[in-house]
């Protein structure tokens, strides 16, 4: 294929149109090429190439190999699709990609070579999409998962663990624990018995992590996907053929004290599968015994569906697309961060409160759009977590807890983009110094700056902490951005504001005054 | 079973004995005359082939130059066996030819005529001939001893003279290559004469050597090793490595010199040295060197009395069905029968593709094509539309690498993907797909082949044609084109069996399942009609599903290292082996998994004979037929060739074959004739439509 050719051609109107989603993981790339139909769908192909990214895991990056076994992978899946006159191509990189320093290396060879932007995806939107998978799972399949579920993704890189409630997704954090990873992490033992048990020693910790950082220590319904878990599932229950099947913490169990005194050559055959496959099976049961048990679950469930399948649910019709959660899931996530650091609550909804009021009264000012008022109230609610470190440089605290937390429902971007809005909500604006800020897109960098000169305005009105000050009506005059606020005393606000409303000049060109309810 | 005698039988005894059959097809003095030329041309050409590549690989074992990876037998015992068997068919190839074609040619009137019996007229006009034509581009090549050997073409025929100088001397020995090319010339006066090309060059050679005097000549003929060596793994552009490769298999070390009855001794002593072989490989033969020239003797012979009666071609979809192809298979799916049933429906098939706007790609394994191709022609066409073309043309095909190179250049050239074969397997699989966004979504358009895409052998070569549109069908097929061109992970298959993936284990699976049903006292059964039986391991499986009771009819048309019919070993095995007019070149098998009421057979066709190269290291796809009037027809096609009384060898258990004959009062069953009946009767079938029911809504007008 030369360079940069993926053209996709477009059904004809009224006609079913063909599509292909692409997972790149860390042992292997997975296309599924597909006809939507209205809310049908069929999968025309289900591709799978191997590749290697593990050098990601121990080199932290990835080497000329392993990307040239990408490009290639891609070049196959994208002439199939063309085959298939497919119309649209979504791609997607997980752990592995996220996890080595130069992969932007290969999205641009991926992007050059093929003409596919291959989207590294973080964990938070991975985790929406095996929640999308199984929400058209379960509607496909007839089942109803009543009361909490907790998801978990075992992959090849990485674990997910997600929380469901009432059929919304509510949590989801991240675990650096992938049967591939492990299998590289304790390949020096693999040829011993004490693989078995390392690996199942490391889950536990593991398990407690995950579990541990998460609301619900008891769901109602624990549910576990990812390839390895599928071949246990086959390989523990061949009979187990529906869209969803339990499969028995005891079958589990038994299986794996099975395993413990078995070496690799006795545990392939036990499990009918090569060496490796065999290895990888280990971390993959390990975990799910001990996620069985901390939950205190009979049987996890595990349906048969693939990351794949949470990309093609984005896009039958009614779908929300790529990374969308409603507002109110994100302010969800932002108030759990409030209440894991410690934070005045009424302190931090009032400054949420006071930056969006501003927000809607100078639409006309900045023309941002919905979603950047939900990044604007989310940043707004947590401005203030990284008081819980240290009361001094707290906003940079907010930083980079921002940056390491997990929150569902934020691109990575977008989390950038928020880390940065709480973080210049005081002190120094953005400087040519200040690389994080610098390395975000132009268009970003330009939407932090609008948002986080209003964050500074609403921070300045409460810097009392008492929130006296809860309604704010906006007035353009004279060049300046009158605040009215219903309030007689203002002297602390003005005095607040002649030092934070600087940012606001810079960017819209134009001063702020506080004005109180006398002068009206 | 007596322990002296072999488990198997030795596989290129067993190909001698194939062409042997052949043979007697030439033999045959009921059988039109030209067609038993034919067959004296066709045993020539086995022969070649057999020499350049198993004779020159068993030599080069028995001669400790290669290490064969597995060999059961002892080369050198093997090697003096099979030349022995050579010399005697090659004894028996042209007493057939004196005794019975030549002399019957000259009663119908066509004659080669040696030297000796030239009219004056004649030699006068061959002179000329030889003077104007031959001579400009004949180069005498000296040999002494400060000259190396001269390089002589392979299977060319060259001329071997003796030379004194007329001032006096010691003899010198030189070489003449007779120019390729038509071999046959016409002499003047009386049609139906003719003279070989070689003759006029050893007749009037002399005024070559100018100052020389001639005192001995003879002609002869070179065949080398054929085996192309290629180091796939470390080979950057296969393309460029197999033409080279090619132009070296003319210089591949030398492994038989043909000579004509009376050649002289010192000249043959002098050569059998200069081509550095034993005194073994050398065939004298009685008659003309290669009697491959028996192909265009044929063509020259305008007699249709001489010629079996046209071979009536059912054409099959009927055109007002195919006129639009893909609404035919979508109605349901078929299988053509060649050459009873046209070739031409897969042309057109490719050829409707290339032109429809609603087909997206195509994608095809090519393996022998031939020189003037209208399936690739169709594929560039398509190409140059702007569809997406794909095609794996085997650069390896063994003697049709040449063809194969000259198409995937110009295939290349129009836009279409080529992918030249796979590293470490050849691709043999006979598969072509169209993908078509009909109006209701993507549809996979399937032809699945037991031969080649190559338009002229399917009119000599009998083959199986399946088209389908079945979804599962397209997606094995589909996955396969996935694995050959793009390094994805094989899946589940549901209808194929692909080697070297699950091919063999399959055969084996329905084999033993036979086997086991037989045991538990249900009937096992298993039909099998392919090219050869050369795999070790699978006659073991049958052996043993023998020893369990289940009937088994092979229809091997060529090797077959099985020993039938022994007791205590395979009791209830039978193999026949038909031979005649076309190429038998079907592969379907059939085992009747009688389980209960309700299960139904495995009946399929494949790419694949039971040879462990075919298992083992080739691309190669079989595909189940599920729908039950096709597996009667294939059922039917087997049981003709069983019931063939005519054609049929019957294999014994001491590997030679005993020609069935009707018995008195029985009736005449050909199978060739059978198959012509049953084409004509399959064909004029109507479809058996499964309409699809399909809702058109109204729409309001725009």
């Amino acid at each position: 294929m030369k360079p940069g050719t993926a053209r996709f051609r477009k059904a004809a109107k009224g006609e079913p149109r063909q599509v292909a989603v692409v997972d790149c993981g860390t042992s292997e790339l997975r296309a599924f090429i597909a006809e939507l139909d209205g809310a049908k769908q069929r999968i025309i192909e289900d591709l799978h190439y191997p590749i290697d990214l593990t050098p990601s895991f121990t080199a932290e990056k990835l080497d000329r190999e392993a990307m040239d076994g990408v490009v290639q992978a891609f070049s196959a899946v994208v002439e199939a699709a063309q085959g298939y006159g497919v119309s649209q191509l979504r791609a997607v990189g997980t752990s592995a990609l996220r996890e080595a320093t130069n992969s932007d290396v290969l999205v641009e060879r991926i992007r050059q070579k093929v003409g596919v932007d291959l989207e590294i995806i973080d964990s938070a939107e991975e985790s929406r999409l095996y929640f999308e998978a199984l929400r058209v799972l379960l509607g496909r399949s007839g089942t109803d998962l009543n009361g909490s579920v907790v998801m978990i993704d075992i992959g090849g890189g990485s674990t997910s663990l997600s929380l469901i409630r009432n059929g919304k997704l509510l949590h989801s954090v991240d675990e650096h624990f992938g049967t591939v990873r492990q299998y590289e992490q304790f390949k020096n033992l693999k040829d011993s018995t004490d693989y078995v048990l390392t690996v199942d020693r490391y889950s536990l910790g593991a398990a407690k992590m995950m579990l541990g950082r998460q609301p619900d220590a008891k769901p109602d319904h624990l549910v576990i996907t990812g390839s390895d878990v599928r071949r246990l599932l086959a390989l523990l229950q061949p009979e187990a053929k529906g869209l969803i099947e339990p499969l028995p913490a005891a079958t589990v169990d038994a299986w794996f004290k099975r395993m413990l005194p078995l070496n690799p050559v006795a545990r392939a055959e036990a499990c009918g599968v090569d060496e490796h496959r065999a290895s990888l099976l280990v971390p993959a049961g390990a975990l799910v015994r001990h996620l069985c048990t901390f939950t205190g679950r009979a049987h996890a469930l595990v349906p048969q569906l693939t990351l794949r399948d949470g990309l093609l649910a984005d896009l039958l019709p009614g779908a929300h697309g790529p990374h969308h959660f409603d507002s109110s899931h994100l302010i969800a996530e932002a108030q759990q961060l409030l209440r894991r650091y410690g934070t005045d609550v009424a302190y931090a909804e009032n400054t949420a409160s006071l930056a969006v009021q501003i927000f809607d009264q100078t639409a006309d000012l900045h023309g941002l759009t919905e979603r950047q008022r939900t990044l604007l109230e989310f940043s707004a609610l947590v401005h203030d977590i990284g008081s819980y470190l240290n009361v001094r440089n707290r906003h940079k605290h907010t930083m980079y807890i921002i940056q390491s937390a997990d929150i569902a429902g934020l691109t990575k971007i977008e989390k950038e983009m928020v880390a940065h809005i709480a973080r210049y909500h005081r002190r120094s604006p953005p400087q040519p110094h200040h690389t994080a800020f610098q390395a975000l897109p132009r268009r970003s960098r330009v939407v932090v700056s609008y948002l986080a000169a209003i964050l500074r305005v609403a921070y300045g009105l409460d810097v009392e902490r008492s929130q006296r000050i809860r309604k704010v009506r906006c007035e353009l005059a004279d060049g300046r951005l009158l605040l009215h606020v219903d309030r007689r005393q203002i002297a602390l606000e003005r005095w607040s504001l002649a030092g934070n409303s600087q940012m606001f000049v810079d960017v819209f060109g134009m001063g702020v005054a506080v004005v109180p309810r006398d002068e009206e | 079973m007596s322990t002296a005698e072999p488990r198997y039988f030795n596989r290129e005894l067993s190909w001698l004995a194939f062409n042997r059959r052949v043979l007697e097809e030439a033999q045959d003095g009921s059988k039109p005359l030209v067609e038993r030329a034919k067959f004296l041309a066709i045993v020539g050409s086995n022969l070649d082939e057999f020499t350049m590549v198993r004779y020159a690989e068993l030599r080069a074992f028995a001669k400790g130059l290669e290490q064969p990876d597995r060999y059961l037998g002892d080369p050198k015992e093997d090697l003096a066996a099979v030349r022995a068997a050579m010399h005697a068919l090659v004894d028996d190839q042209y007493r057939c030819w004196r005794e019975g074609v030549a002399p019957a040619l000259v009663a119908a009137g066509a004659v080669v005529i040696p030297p000796g019996e030239w009219t004056e007229t004649e030699r006068e006009s061959l002179r000329r001939f030889y003077v104007d034509k031959i001579e400009p581009v004949l180069t005498p090549l000296a040999v002494d001893p400060a000259r190396p050997f001269p390089l002589l073409a392979n299977r060319g025929i060259h001329v071997a003279v003796q030379l004194v100088p007329i001032s006096g001397g010691g003899p010198r020995n030189a070489l003449v290559s007779v120019p390729l090319g038509n071999r046959l010339v016409a002499l003047t006066g009386a049609s139906g004469r003719w003279a070989l090309v070689e003759d006029a060059v050893m007749t009037f050679l002399e005024t070559l050597f100018p100052g020389y005097r001639v005192i001995g000549r003879c002609t002869l003929r070179v065949t080398r090793d054929g085996s192309l060596e290629i180091d796939e793994d470390h080979a950057t552009d296969l393309l460029s490595e197999i033409e080279q490769e090619l132009s070296s298999r003319e210089h591949g070390e030398a492994v038989r010199l043909e000579l004509t009855t009376g050649a002289d001794v010192t000249l043959t002593e002098w050569l059998v040295k200069g081509l550095e072989l034993d005194a073994e490989d050398v065939v004298h033969v009685d008659g003309p060197l290669d009697l491959t020239v028996l192909f265009a003797f044929g063509d020259k012979l305008d007699r249709a009395d001489l010629r079996e009666p046209p071979l009536p071609v059912a054409i099959h979809p009927p055109a007002d069905e195919w006129e639009d192809p893909f609404a035919r298979i979508r109605a349901g799916e078929f299988l053509l029968h060649h050459p009873y049933q046209s070739f031409q429906p897969i042309v057109d098939l490719v050829a409707a593709a290339a032109a429809d706007p609603r087909v997206l790609a195509i994608k095809q394994t090519l393996y022998r094509v031939s020189g003037d191709s209208p399936i690739v022609k169709a594929l560039i066409a398509a190409a140059r539309s702007g569809k997406q073309v794909t095609v794996l043309i085997e650069l390896k095909a063994r003697f049709d690498e040449a063809v194969n190179i000259r198409w995937a250049k110009r295939l290349e050239e129009a836009g279409a993907h080529v992918i030249y074969g796979l590293v470490g397997y050849k691709v043999h699989a006979k598969l072509l797909m169209v993908i078509r966004r009909d109006q209701d979504g993507i549809r996979r358009y399937i032809q699945i082949g037991t031969g080649n895409y190559n338009d002229r052998t399917a009119r000599l070569y009998t083959d199986l044609s399946y088209f389908t549109a079945n979804e599962a069908v397209g997606r094995d097929v589909a996955a396969l084109f996935n694995m050959l061109t793009g390094y994805s992970k094989p899946p589940e298959w549901e209808r194929l069996a692909v080697a070297p993936l699950t091919l063999r284990s399959s055969f084996v699976r329905w084999i033993r399942r036979e086997a086991e049903l037989a045991k538990a006292g249900k009937s096992g059964r298993i039909i099998a009609k392919f090219n050869s039986l050369v795999d070790q391991d699978l006659c073991d499986e049958l052996y043993a599903a023998s020893a369990a009771g289940v009937e088994i009819d092979l229809i091997v048309r060529g090797m077959c290292i099985l020993r039938p019919g022994v007791p205590g070993l395979s009791p209830t095995i039978r193999v026949i082996s038909l031979v005649g007019r076309f190429l038998e070149h079907h592969r379907v098998y059939y085992f009747a998994n009688r389980e209960s009421t309700t299960s139904r057979p495995v009946v399929a066709l494949a790419s694949a004979d039971w040879m462990s190269r075919n298992l083992d290291r080739r691309v190669e796809c079989l595909v189940r037929i599920a729908d039950e009037d096709l597996q009667d027809r294939l059922v039917g096609l087997l049981t003709i060739a069983l019931e063939d009384n005519v054609q049929a060898r019957d294999g014994q258990s001491d590997g030679t074959y005993v020609r069935r004959q009707p018995k008195a009062g029985e009736e005449r069953r050909s199978s060739v004739e059978r198959w012509i009946a049953e084409a004509a009767e399959a064909s004029a079938r109507p479809v058996a439509s499964k309409p699809q029911l399909a809702f058109k809504p109204q729409r309001k007008k725009a």
